[in-house]
């Protein structure tokens, strides 16, 4: 993905991308979304203090949003307000951060499997295998367990479960594209293999594979979230969104303002990444530039 | 004659899959010199395109075998050099121009910068930047492109325009062999007469040697020296454009049947004579002559043994009909 963006500034067309990408109305929205999301977590000290995440008022609990609490508070009497909006980073770290090692971990198999096929392809399809037999969340658990729950840990553990299905996928759409005919032009005039992968087969997959991703980052967000529930993911007190949501899934009648400000939270995350996605995809698209 | 550019010898190609293996060449052999333009004909799977790719090495590397023969490339045989080496032959020396123009431009690249791409590949001159940015303009301007278009991408070309950028890149390097493999055949009629004028226009140009794969006798009559009939992976009837075309000359059943199935405007038939039969299943060819089951001149011998050639001055015939003639 990075190469790829590079390449288009370095030849000058980021800026007719960016101007196409700004056209699409969708794309934008997604856009601002995701920007004000991102700056919700970049600046969530000046937003509301820490404190306020941890402090806990047992005569007030699970209270509705009102003045003081703009999302209520939690069965601990803690403000919500403050929890979502710190829990916004470990929750976008921990999903971005998963999502792009394994594209790009992931991608890098996959495409070597699928371009050089035969044996290449057969190893690491089998051991793909190896890694498909064993549930994802028992993997992530005996890694987190062994490692020791923490955030880089937490990271691995879903990064290693997300590998084989994303080799498998990138796969599947390197091998439809290295079937067309101008990768096999491009060996007719002399292209070496390095150039064919980067320049011919990645960006015509791009897309779809964009489009993937998108919907991975919201994937994990909420399977860090089950992780969490079983506190190996984020240790509490500390707020995240997937942990926010199992911990009081319980007060779903009674209190449903516990479940749907975290909800929220999350939905809004993975359909601004979505819209992103989408409109980046098509801004990528020649056939669709006039 | 003197200068010999490419020569092929007994080539032998198999597609070896698990359960079958598909005779794709069996043992050709031609000659090209330099700046001639050699025809290959033939049916749908009579192994043009094989031996083409074989010439390349780009035959897909988990199926295709080359089993015997040699292809020697201006004194050099082609399938004993490493790999490197051979990328560097392709697109510098060797080039091709594929069949289907439609999707053999990537479609994310401006049309102009896959033109630099090849000529970046084999920059040996350590030309500037800009100087290979001339050069791609030059090439806009010879296959009658204008050059403001390079920042298009190619699905912004019609199939015709798409096929001048592919030939355009095919002659960037100013190839010394081009192999045409059925460069006209998604084309419409007016197009394709366009496209083989401007080819033939640059081979003069430019003096390269070039094969023109086509099942089209028609285009071989415009283009050709030199013409080779392929039948099931070998070649049947090889003679110069004259031998082949005249109707005098002997000819190998094959090209005759090729010829009755071409519409004559001059003589008034309600039908057109298609060759009756099948191309037979390269799995399993016939024993003798492989033609011979589809042959109206087949005679006992035919069914058994492979017909020897029947030669006069140059003009080749692997037929059993001639052998007795000579005698």
């Amino acid at each position: 993905m990075a190469k790829d963006k590079k390449r288009k500034v370095k030849k000058g067309g980021f800026a007719e991308i960016a101007f196409r990408f700004s056209r699409s109305k969708t794309a934008m929205i997604g856009f601002v979304l995701l920007v004000l999301i991102v700056l919700v977590a970049v600046f969530a000290d000046l937003i509301v203090p820490y404190d306020k995440v941890l402090e806990q008022n047992s005569s007030n609990l699970m209270a509705t949003p009102s003045k003081d609490h703009w999302f209520g508070t939690d069965p601990l009497g803690r403000d919500l307000f403050a929890r979502v909006v710190h829990g916004s980073r470990v929750s976008i770290a921990v999903g971005l951060l998963t999502t792009i090692v394994a594209m790009v971990v992931g991608g890098l198999f996959g495409i070597i499997a699928a371009y050089y096929g035969g044996r290449v392809d057969m190893w690491i399809m089998r051991i793909v295998d190896i890694f498909t037999c064993i549930p994802g969340i028992l993997l992530s658990i005996t890694i987190v367990a062994t490692l020791g729950p923490n955030f880089i840990n937490l990271v691995l553990a879903m990064v290693v479960t997300s590998i084989p299905g994303t080799i498998r996928f990138i796969r599947g759409v390197v091998m439809g594209v290295t079937e067309n005919d101008y990768v096999e032009a491009a060996k007719s005039y002399g292209a070496n293999d390095m150039r064919i992968m980067l320049k011919y087969i990645m960006p015509n997959a791009m897309g779809t594979i964009i489009v993937d991703t998108t919907m991975t980052v919201a994937g994990c967000i909420l399977s860090a979230s089950g992780l969490s529930y079983l506190g190996l993911g984020i240790q509490p007190p500390s707020p995240e969104w997937g942990a926010m949501l199992s911990d009081t899934k319980q007060y779903l009648r009674t209190s449903p303002h516990l479940l749907i400000f975290p909800g929220l939270a999350i939905i809004l995350t993975a359909f601004s990444i979505n819209l992103v996605g989408d409109g980046l995809r098509d801004a990528l698209d020649p056939k669709l530039r006039d | 004659m003197a200068d010999k550019l490419l020569e092929i010898k007994d080539l032998e190609v198999i597609y070896q899959s698990d359960f079958e293996t598909v005779h794709a060449v069996n043992g050709v052999s031609f000659s090209i010199e330099r700046g001639q333009t050699m025809g290959l004909v033939g049916e749908t799977g009579a192994g043009k395109t094989t031996t083409s790719l074989a010439i390349l090495r780009l035959l897909p590397d988990r199926t295709g075998k080359v089993l015997g023969g040699s292809i020697e490339f201006d004194g050099r045989s082609l399938l004993d050099l490493k790999e490197s080496e051979m990328r560097e032959i392709r697109g510098e020396k060797i080039s091709m121009i594929f069949q289907d123009p439609m999707t053999a431009l990537n479609p994310i690249l401006r049309v102009g910068d896959q033109i630099y791409e090849a000529l970046e590949l084999h920059n040996t001159e350590k030309k500037t930047t800009e100087e290979l940015h001339k050069r791609v303009d030059e090439m806009f301007e010879m296959v009658g492109i204008p050059p403001y278009r390079k920042r298009e991408y190619p699905h912004q070309f019609s199939g015709g325009m798409k096929q001048r950028v592919i030939i355009a890149m095919a002659l960037a390097c100013e190839p010394e062999l081009l192999i045409a493999d059925e460069p006209t055949t998604a084309l419409d009629v007016t197009i394709q007469a366009q496209v083989l004028m401007m080819m033939r226009e640059l081979k003069e140009r430019l003096g390269t040697a070039m094969i023109m794969i086509t099942h089209d006798l028609g285009i071989v009559a415009q283009t050709c020296d030199t013409v080779a009939v392929m039948y099931a992976g070998s070649i049947i009837e090889y003679g110069t454009l004259e031998d082949i075309f005249s109707k005098e000359k002997n000819h190998h059943p094959y090209t005759e049947g090729l010829f009755a199935s071409i519409p004559n405007l001059e003589e008034e038939t309600d039908r057109l004579h298609p060759i009756e039969g099948l191309m037979p299943d390269p799995t399993n060819l016939p024993t003798g002559c492989r033609f011979s089951p589809r042959c109206p001149k087949c005679m006992e011998i035919c069914k058994t043994t492979p017909p020897p050639e029947w030669e006069e001055n140059g003009h080749r015939i692997a037929c059993h009909l001639f052998k007795k003639e000579v005698q």
